[in-house]
C-alpha cells in the first residue's frame, strides 16, 4: 500500500502541540480559494515550473512526472508528489522521537485531505501509535463519519478546520457545502477524542464578528474543543499558483489587532 | 544598577579606568642573578613602581597594567609571554596569510585558579612553595624556580600593601564621611586579602579583583569559588543581595575596562567564564549566586565578560528556559550553552582527568576547554581538508584500484595520519619555543607548577593541546560521504570519472555536479550514510590522537571552532575542487560544526541529530561550536520559544556538545553588510563569543548570512 505525499516537514511548531513532523498528503476534495498549498489539491503528481528561473536550456523538453531522476540545473522545474510506503514514512517520523518526547510533540498527518487516503492513513496511524508516538490528524472534515471511526482508536488529536458557518459562503469559497463537515465535528466533539478547532481568517470571507459568534454558538451547543486557533491568511503560496499554471485569488492580509479581536469573540476564556 | 555603577559604565565606555603604566630603571646588580630571579625581581620592582588607581566611587582596588614591563606580554596581556607573543606576531598576522597548510598562532589560553588565592591567601601559597622546596631540595633548577615564586609572592604582598596604604591615605584626605568610611574599609580589606584567606564575600571578591590582572584571561568559576562566602554572609545578615550585586558589577566593569573599548578588541571571548555545571556529588551546581552573577552581568550595557551556561542532565527545564530567555533578550548576546555531560566525558575518556577535576573545567575564548588553573595549548588552525586534497590529487592510481569504500578510506586514513603527524611535529616546535618564557607570576595561579617545581610554559601546568580539528572538517566529511554515495553505494560514476571531474574543476561535468547538489546525502540531515562517514572520520582522528601526547605529555583534544579570522577562505584558496561540489579555491562552506544554506535540507531537528552523534569518541567535544540562525519570529513568540528551548534540551540529551543561537533576520544581516554605519550595535554569536557584526571580516559575514534560517 502506498500513499501520494507531497512533503514531509520536520521540526514543525505549528501543527499541534510540541515539536512535530508533519506529513502532507496530496489530494483534496475542497477548492478553497485562499489555499496556500495549491499543489496539495490534485491526487496526481504534478510539475511545478518557475518560469523566472528558466534559462531555456531545453533539457526538460520530454520530462514526464514519473521521471524521478530528472534534475533541472536552475531549479526551475520540480516534480511534486512522491509515493511512500507506510514503513518509509515511519522511518522518517521516528527519527525525531526524542524531540517529541521532551516537547510533548509527535506526528501530524495533514494535506490536502489526508483522510481521503483513509486505508493508508489508518495503517500509518496504527504503526505510529505502536511506536509510542503522539498522533494528530489535520482535516477539513468533508468525508463520511465512518472514516473518523476507523482512525479514532489511533488518533490522539484532531486538528479540525471551520471555514464558515454560512453555507452560501462556504459553497462559494470552498466549492462544497458545510453540512457534512459540521455534522462530523459535532459528533467528534461529543466523543472523547481531543479536538483543536482551527479557523483560517480570510478578510472579506469570514473575518466578521457575526461569523465568530456563530462558530461560538455552534461550539457552545456541541461542546468546546481543547483549543481554538485562528490562522490568519497569508500570501506565501502565491508563487506556487503560477508554477502550476493556476490563477491566484488574492485577499488582504488581516492585521494582528483584528485577529485578537475576533479571537476574543470566539474563544470564551 | 546603582548610580555608582552607572557612572563607572559611562566612564569606561569613554576612556579606560586603568592607570598609566610607568617604566622602571634596571639595577646593574640584576645581572648577577639567575635569569629567573632577575626577571622576578624586575617584575616585582615594576609592580611597586606603579601608581595605585582608585576610580571614583570604587569599592575595590588593585588594577595594574603591565604595558611597560621589561618582560613583554602577549596580546592577551599575559605577563611574560614574550616568546608566545613573538610566535603570534609572526604567524597570526593576517597580511602574511597561511603558512604551508597551517595558520599557527601559538595562542595560549590560561584559566587562573583565583579560587586558591581566595581560599588560602598568598601566605597559603607560600607554604605550598616551601613544601615543594623541601621536596626538591636536591634539584638546583627547581629550587631556583621555587625561590623565584617566593619572591613573586612577596612582590604581590608588597603591592597589596601599597594599595592598602593609598586607600588609608585617601581616607584621611576625604571630607565626605560616607566615602571616608568606604576608603577605610577598602584599606582594611587590602590588609587582609589576597595575603590571607578571605573571611567574607566582600574580601573574597576584592581578592579576585586584585589578582585578575596577574593572569587576565578568564574569571574562571566565580559561582563555585565565592558561593560559600556569599551563603554565609547572607545567612549572617552581614551582606545584602543588592550590595553583592553592586560589587559583582564593579568587578565586571573592571574586566571590560582592561579590554580596550575601541580598536580590534570588541569580541567577548577573551573573558569567557562558566556558570553552573556538576558539583562533586553529581548534582546540578547552578545556585543563587550563579543567578545573581548572570543577572548582575546582563544588566550592564557591556559585551565583556561573556558567559557559558553549563547544562547538566539534572538542569530543570525551567532553568534552561530562564537562561535562554535571558540570552534572547540580551542585545549583546553574551550567553552560550554547553553540555556538561559531554565535556566531562571528553576530559575523563580522552584525557584521563578524574571526575573531581573534570567538573572544574572552564570554557575559555572560542569555547576552548581548560581546567581551573590550566592551560589551553593552542597550536593554531590547520587546513583539515589537506589530507583529503592529498588523497584525491596525489593517490589517483591507488584510488582507482580500490575495490570498495573501505579500501578507498584506508588510503585517505594514511594521508590523514601523515597530516596529523605534521600537525603534531609543528605543534611541539612551537611549544618548545614558547617554553623559553618563565612566567613566574602566571605560574603561581596554575595547578601543578608549584607542586612540580616547573613553570607553566615548561609543562608545569595542567592543560590540553589541539589536534586534528582545524578548519574544513565538514567539507572533508561531506566530500567523503559524496564519494562513497556516488562511486561505491549508488555507482553513479566511477572513481576515475569523479577524479576527472575534480581535476577539471567540474568543467564539462555540470550534470554530475547538479546531481550531487540535488541528491547528495550531505552531513547534517540525519542520513545514516553521511552520519556514518562523520563518525568514521572523527574516530580515525581520535585513534591517532589518543595514543599520543604533546611535548609536555599533555593530551590532545580536537577543535571545531570557526575562529574569527578568514581561515575557511585562506585554506579554501589553496585547496583543489572537492567532491562535495566545491570549486577549486572556493572557501569552505561550513565553519564550525553544522551546515550552511542548501545543505541542511531536512530541518533543524535533523541537523541537531547529526551534530549530536557525529563524534562518538568525544575527541571534538572539548571544543565544538555549533551556530544556528533561528528566525526571530520563533525566538520572540513565547509559545514557539518554549518549543525552541525543548529543541535545545533534546539536542543536549542526545549528546550535543554546544550551541549558540542567532536570531537576526537575514534581511537585517544583508542590510548590515551593506550599510555598516546603521548597524553598528548589531551583535552576533560567532565562535564561542559574540562580536559586532560590522567588525567581522567580509567572508565571515557571508558565512553567517548563508546559514539556513530555521523557521
Amino acid at each position: 500500500m502506498k500513499a501520494m505525499i507531497f512533503d514531509i516537514q520536520r521540526n514543525s511548531f505549528v501543527d499541534g502541540p510540541g515539536i512535530r513532523t508533519t506529513v502532507f498528503f496530496k489530494g483534496c476534495n475542497l477548492r478553497c480559494k485562499w489555499c496556500h498549498n495549491p499543489e496539495s489539491q490534485s491526487f496526481e503528481k504534478e510539475i511545478l515550473f518557475y518560469k523566472s528561473k528558466c534559462t531555456g536550456c531545453g533539457r526538460c523538453k520530454e520530462l514526464t512526472v514519473d521521471d524521478e531522476n530528472f534534475i533541472c540545473f536552475n531549479d526551475a522545474k520540480e516534480i511534486c508528489g512522491k509515493e511512500y510506503t507506510v514503513d518509509e514514512i515511519l522511518d522518517d517520523v521516528i527519527k525525531d522521537k526524542a524531540f517529541y518526547e521532551t516537547s510533548g510533540g509527535g506526528v501530524t498527518f495533514s494535506g490536502g485531505e489526508c483522510m481521503l487516503q483513509i486505508d493508508f492513513l489508518a495503517e500509518i496511524l496504527k504503526k505510529c501509535k505502536e511506536a509510542g508516538i503522539h498522533t494528530a490528524v489535520d482535516t477539513a472534515g468533508n468525508v463520511p463519519f465512518e472514516y473518523f471511526e476507523k482512525i479514532m482508536p489511533y488518533t490522539d488529536l484532531f486538528l479540525y478546520d471551520i471555514k464558515s458557518m454560512n453555507d452560501e459562503i462556504h459553497k462559494e469559497y470552498t466549492g462544497a457545502t458545510n453540512t457534512l463537515i459540521l455534522e462530523n465535528l459535532s459528533k467528534l466533539l461529543k466523543s472523547d477524542v481531543s479536538v483543536w478547532v482551527r479557523i483560517p481568517i480570510i478578510p472579506g470571507v469570514n473575518d466578521t464578528e457575526e461569523e465568530m459568534k456563530n462558530i461560538r454558538s455552534f461550539l457552545e451547543l456541541n461542546g468546546y474543543p481543547e483549543n481554538i486557533e485562528l490562522l490568519p491568511y497569508h500570501k506565501m503560496g502565491e508563487h506556487k499558483y503560477s508554477a502550476l499554471g493556476k490563477t491566484y485569488n488574492t485577499f488582504d492580509v488581516p492585521n494582528k489587532e483584528k485577529i485578537e479581536k475576533l479571537k476574543h469573540t470566539v474563544v470564551p476564556y | 544598577m546603582t548610580e555608582r555603577i552607572k557612572n563607572m559604565v559611562d566612564y569606561i565606555l569613554k576612556k579606560t579606568i586603568y592607570p598609566e603604566a610607568k617604566e622602571i630603571k634596571y639595577d646593574r646588580a640584576d645581572y648577577l642573578l639567575s635569569e629567573r630571579l632577575r626577571a622576578t625581581k624586575r617584575l616585582c620592582e615594576y609592580m611597586l613602581a606603579q601608581d595605585v588607581t582608585i576610580p571614583d566611587g570604587a569599592l575595590m582596588v588593585g588594577m595594574i597594567k603591565f604595558d611597560k614591563c621589561p618582560y613583554p606580554s602577549d596580546f592577551m596581556r599575559k605577563v611574560g609571554f614574550k616568546h608566545t607573543g613573538e610566535i603570534l606576531d609572526n604567524f597570526f598576522d593576517e597580511r602574511k596569510g597561511p603558512f604551508e597548510d597551517f595558520k599557527f598562532w601559538g595562542w595560549q589560553h590560561a584559566t587562573a585558579d583565583f579560587g586558591k588565592f581566595i581560599e588560602f591567601g598568598v601566605e597559603g601559597i607560600k607554604e605550598q612553595i616551601h613544601d615543594s622546596l623541601k621536596k626538591y631540595s636536591e634539584d638546583e633548577d627547581k629550587v631556583d624556580f621555587l625561590n623565584a615564586c617566593l619572591i613573586m609572592c612577596d612582590g604581590i604582598i608588597a603591592w597589596e600593601n601599597k594599595c592598602a596604604d593609598e586607600c588609608y591615605k585617601r581616607s584621611l584626605e576625604e571630607t565626605d564621611p560616607e566615602r571616608k568610611q568606604q576608603l577605610l574599609k577598602m584599606s582594611e580589606n587590602l590588609k587582609r586579602v589576597p595575603r590571607y584567606p578571605a573571611t567574607n564575600f566582600y574580601e573574597a571578591l576584592q581578592s579576585l579583583y586584585f589578582c585578575f590582572d596577574f593572569l587576565s584571561d578568564s574569571l574562571g568559576l566565580p559561582d563555585r569559588w565565592l558561593y560559600k562566602y556569599y551563603k554565609q554572609d547572607i545567612a549572617d545578615g552581614t551582606i545584602t543581595e543588592d550590595f553583592a550585586k553592586d560589587l559583582l558589577q564593579e568587578l565586571f566593569v573592571r574586566v571590560q575596562s582592561c579590554t580596550p573599548i575601541h580598536g580590534n578588541f570588541t569580541k567577548g571571548g577573551e573573558s569567557n567564564f562558566s556558570l553552573g555545571g556538576y558539583t562533586i556529588d553529581g548534582e546540578d551546581g547552578y545556585n543563587e549566586l550563579s543567578e545573581l552573577i548572570i543577572n548582575s552581568l546582563l544588566e550592564l550595557p557591556l559585551y565583556i565578560p561573556q558567559i557559558t551556561f553549563r547544562w547538566t542532565k539534572k538542569t530543570p527545564f525551567e532553568l534552561l528556559y530562564h537562561i535562554m530567555d535571558l540570552g534572547r533578550k540580551d542585545p549583546h548576546q553574551r550567553v552560550a550553552f554547553v553540555n556538561d555531560d559531554v565535556k566531562i566525558e571528553c576530559l575523563m575518556k580522552n584525557c584521563d582527568v578524574p571526575w573531581e577535576e573534570a567538573i572544574n573545567y572552564v570554557t575559555i575564548g572560542c569555547n576552548m576547554i581548560a581546567l581551573s588553573g590550566g592551560l589551553w595549548y593552542g597550536t593554531g588552525y590547520a587546513n583539515q581538508v589537506k589530507a583529503l586534497d592529498n588523497t584525491l590529487y596525489t593517490r589517483r592510481e591507488d584510488i582507482i584500484k580500490a575495490k570498495d569504500f573501505d579500501e578507498f578510506y584506508k588510503i585517505y586514513e594514511e594521508e590523514l595520519h601523515k597530516a596529523l603527524s605534521r600537525d603534531q611535529e609543528v605543534g611541539n616546535r612551537l611549544h618548545a619555543y614558547a617554553s623559553k618564557d618563565e612566567c613566574i607570576l602566571g605560574s603561581l595561579f596554575m595547578t601543578g607548577c608549584i607542586e612540580k617545581g616547573v613553570s607553566m610554559h615548561k609543562g608545569g601546568a595542567s592543560g590540553f593541546s589541539e589536534m586534528g580539528g582545524g578548519v574544513g572538517l565538514m567539507c572533508t566529511i561531506d566530500s567523503l560521504a559524496i564519494f562513497k554515495q556516488f562511486v561505491y553505494d549508488e555507482k553513479i560514476v566511477s572513481a576515475e570519472k569523479m577524479l576527472d571531474a575534480l581535476e577539471a574543476n567540474w568543467e564539462g561535468y555540470e550534470y554530475l555536479y547538479s546531481m550531487i547538489m540535488k541528491n547528495g546525502k550531505f552531513f547534517g540531515n540525519d542520513y545514516e550514510s553521511s552520519d556514518d562517514v562523520a563518525r568514521l572520520v572523527t574516530t580515525s582522528i581520535n585513534n591517532f590522537a589518543k595514543t599520543k601526547t604533546d611535548l609536555f605529555g599533555k593530551h590532545y583534544i580536537g577543535v571545531i571552532a570557526p575562529g574569527y579570522r578568514e581561515y575557511h577562505k585562506w585554506f579554501g584558496a589553496i585547496t583543489g575542487a572537492t567532491p562535495d561540489g566545491r570549486y577549486k579555491g572556493d572557501p569552505f562552506k561550513t565553519i564550525g560544526a553544522g551546515q550552511t544554506e542548501g545543505r541542511d535540507r531536512e530541518g533543524l531537528t535533523a541537523l541537531l541529530n547529526s551534530v549530536a552523534k557525529y563524534d562518538p569518541t568525544r575527541h571534538f567535544a572539548g571544543v565544538t561550536v555549533t551556530n544556528i540562525n533561528v528566525d526571530s519570529a520563533l525566538i520572540y513568540n513565547d509559545d514557539n520559544f518554549v518549543k525552541t528551548v525543548k529543541l535545545i534540551e533534546t539536542y543536549f540529551r542526545n549528546g550535543g556538545a554546544q550551541i549558540q543561537i542567532n536570531s537576526v533576520s537575514r534581511e537585517d544581516l544583508v542590510a548590515a553588510k551593506e550599510n555598516p554605519e546603521k548597524y553598528k550595535s548589531l551583535r552576533v554569536r560567532v565562535s564561542g563569543f559574540s562580536e559586532y557584526f560590522v567588525n567581522l571580516k567580509e567572508s565571515i559575514k557571508d558565512n553567517i548570512i548563508e546559514r539556513t534560517v530555521q523557521k
